[in-house]
């Protein structure tokens, strides 16, 4: 492991955490030595910029006007120093690239949050990145000639390197939002369209309607790529990136981001299955930078791409990746429903409990498929929505002893009736619980079924919420590691890998990063049950351990970092 | 940019009966803002109760409201002036600006700018203590 810390170079080309690099940053006759000197290892990821290859969006600069639009002498470079370039194309607005990436002819409508600011951030260089609709059909068409020369481009060079679709995202109330998320006239102008085309709404909801639209379009311009690249297409990623949020503009401005709170969100990216990226953070410091590349190339991140079939997912049992006891599945992702987990305040108080050890993902992603079904997770679904398809997929997690908390509100009345039905049918218990809201719950073999009531949930004040989840969370038996502390500012993230031969006592092991980002000593105790043993301490900086069978003290001072394994008794 | 002012950014909030203002954002060039000190203004000032939801502060009837609750957190703060900006400025702005520079300074020139006359300078050290 390289323990040594890894430092911006100061044109901002080279981003050392994420192994990044911003080639039309530099001169071209530098690519060779910044990519040499930059300790970037040995994967290379490098966004494409569009609007560095062209002006009028008609004709396209692959190096034949400005030496810094040669992919192909990028690409042989990086095969001369045995370094493996990756390209990343983009399919929402780039929050790092001016005008968000689009060529300046293009951009005209902004892009708007949902309060109806304009969706702005600020870089390194504290210039304005002003982001625009991709709701616009000019910005469509262009990225569909831009895509046309440049899958070309590839095919008359040979370059061989991969091309992963990425979308770009920033942290908003414990949540990822997506640049591509945009509430400005022209959305709503070419939503109406839309609405328009359609022969029967079903008296469905405005919001679900926006989301389908909002979708529809995202996963065209998602194909549109797959199909002008399928050569070098390696799927689709996320990447969230710290310091982009509306809020982080006006943090960034004022320089008062905190170390452990941009910790904490990269850490929260894995959660959503979001790489995260320190690229536009005018703060980061070279304990951000090492923490990030500790949290990158110790895990298999970066092959989190969307697609299973990935050619990055080679050997995966062998590599750490995030873990998670928690699954919450959501109805609507990208624009708030009322009575999303977030707003139901479970979101914060699983972060703040358990930190980033649980997945969240959208309710229509989920099917409940055998081979990689784990009874020891407890489910989040809610129930607006939902159809009968949807609910025997449910089912089948109770009846294989999985857990289920179940939000009823908004539930159909049919699926309601079903359910009634089945706890009939099987002569199951309905117990009710008087907790801050009465919930019921149904015990079917191993598994279980609690039911809440989100509306009730959300009139409570949000320590009367912490407080609900807390005990609903305690009556399920968990088995994981808590770490206990008298203050949350300490930094961790739980990983997990199968066994390697050698390890075979263990059913698993689990490996958690601790950084103190703050400036004071952190006392942090873990109290290690029967199912666990220490295995090992992988790296120690600035921490000192006091180990005894059951529990182990830490004291962590100022930008300590502690890495330990687990094995997990099965 | 100044150390003497500082920015608060207001929205408008279309709710079911009537317009509802909040303050999101602001622009301090030297210190944090502390949410203890702005709830005990906004209770000696605004006759309504305090609420915080997740990045807003409010609630006020009326951009009078606004002003005489940011006067007030101007004097306790000790600052000689706060600069109050709507979210269409917010937006002019940002169509406008290119660069951090610029866009402070749009905001500093074309917001609502309110003196405090009991400004002392000699004493800047109670806007840490505030």
């Amino acid at each position: 492991m390289d323990l040594t810390t890894p430092n911006l170079i100061n044109d901002y080309s080279v981003f050392p955490g994420a192994n990044w690099f911003l080639y039309w940053k530099t001169s071209v006759s530098l690519w060779k030595s910044k990519l040499s000197e930059s300790q970037l290892g040995s994967k290379v990821y490098v966004p494409i910029n569009w609007a560095i290859h062209t002006e009028n969006n008609d004709q396209f600069d692959f190096g034949n006007y400005r030496p810094e639009t040669n992919l192909f002498k990028l690409s042989k470079i990086c095969e001369e120093l045995d370094i493996e370039l990756i390209f990343m194309l983009n399919c929402c607005p780039v929050p790092f690239i001016q005008n968000g990436g689009i060529p300046a002819i293009l951009a005209k409508h902004f892009s708007k949050h949902q309060n109806g600011d304009n969706l702005v951030t600020i870089n390194h260089d504290g210039e304005l990145i002003k982001m625009f609709s991709f709701f616009d059909t000019r910005i469509f068409q262009g990225y569909s000639k831009f895509l046309r020369r440049l899958g070309q481009y590839f095919i008359d060079m040979n370059i061989k390197n991969s091309i992963l679709g990425i979308e770009y995202y920033f942290h908003e109330n414990y949540r990822l939002k997506s640049y591509f998320e945009d509430s400005s006239v022209i959305f709503e102008k070419t939503f109406e369209q839309y609405l328009s085309s359609l022969d029967d709404l079903q008296n469905q909801s405005e919001i679900l309607l926006k989301d389908r639209f909002f979708n529809m379009i995202r996963d065209i311009y998602k194909k549109e790529a797959e199909k002008y690249l399928l050569t070098n297409w390696a799927g689709n990623s996320k990447i969230s990136v710290l310091g982009g949020s509306q809020q982080d503009f006006f943090k960034n401005i004022n320089d008062n981001q905190q170390s452990n709170q941009i910790i904490g969100k990269m850490i929260s990216s894995f959660s959503f299955n979001a790489v995260p990226s320190l690229c536009l953070l005018q703060s980061a410091t070279p304990f951000m930078n090492e923490v990030s590349q500790e949290l990158l190339t110790n895990n298999v991140l970066y092959h989190l791409t969307e697609e299973s079939d990935s050619p990055f997912l080679e050997n995966e049992q062998f590599h750490f990746v995030p873990y998670s006891i928690f699954s919450i599945y959501e109805e609507d992702v990208f624009f708030h429903s009322d009575y999303s987990w977030s707003s139901l305040g479970l979101l914060s108080y699983i972060q703040d409990q358990w930190g980033s050890s649980y997945k969240y993902e959208m309710s229509n992603s989920f099917f409940y498929d055998e081979s990689c079904f784990e009874s020891d997770k407890i489910y989040f679904f809610h129930g607006a929505n939902i159809n009968l398809k949807k609910f025997y997929e449910w089912l089948k997690i109770l009846m294989n002893g999985g857990q289920i908390i179940l939000d009823k509100s908004e539930m159909p009345l049919e699926i309601l009736k079903r359910l009634e039905s089945f706890i009939l049918e099987n002569k199951l218990k309905v117990e009710k619980i008087n907790l801050e809201l009465a919930i019921h719950h149904i015990k079917l073999g191993e598994g279980s079924m609690t039911i809440i009531d989100g509306q009730a949930l959300k009139k409570f004040n949000a320590k009367t919420r912490n407080s609900f989840w807390h005990k609903i969370i305690n009556t399920f038996t968990i088995k994981s590691i808590q770490l206990n502390s008298t203050d949350h500012d300490l930094n961790y993230a739980w990983f997990t890998r199968g066994t390697r031969p050698g390890e075979l006592g263990y059913e698993e092991v689990r490996r958690v990063h601790i950084y103190n980002a703050t400036s004071y000593v952190k006392k942090v105790e873990i109290s290690v049950s029967t199912y666990f043993s220490l295995l090992k301490v992988v790296n120690k900086v600035n921490a000192v351990l006091e180990t005894k069978p059951k529990n182990i003290k830490i004291t962590m001072q100022p930008q300590g970092k502690l890495l330990l394994d687990f094995g997990v008794f099965s | 940019m100044t150390d003497d002012s500082f920015i608060l950014i207001w929205r408008k909030d279309f709710g079911k009966d009537k317009i509802k203002y909040w303050i999101e954002n602001s622009l301090f060039f030297n210190i944090e803002l502390n949410y203890e000190n702005i709830e005990k203004v906004y209770s000696q000032n605004i006759p309504h109760p305090f609420e915080f939801k997740k990045t807003k502060f409010g609630i006020f009837n009326s951009t009078d409201e606004i002003d005489r609750f940011s006067f007030h957190l101007c004097q306790s703060l000790n600052f000689k002036s706060v600069i109050l900006v709507s979210q269409e400025l917010l937006n002019v702005a940002y169509e406008k600006s290119s660069n951090k520079d610029f866009f402070i300074n749009y905001l500093i020139e074309n917001g609502n700018k309110i003196d405090n006359p009991d400004y002392d300078k000699k004493n800047l050290i109670q806007r840490f203590f505030n």
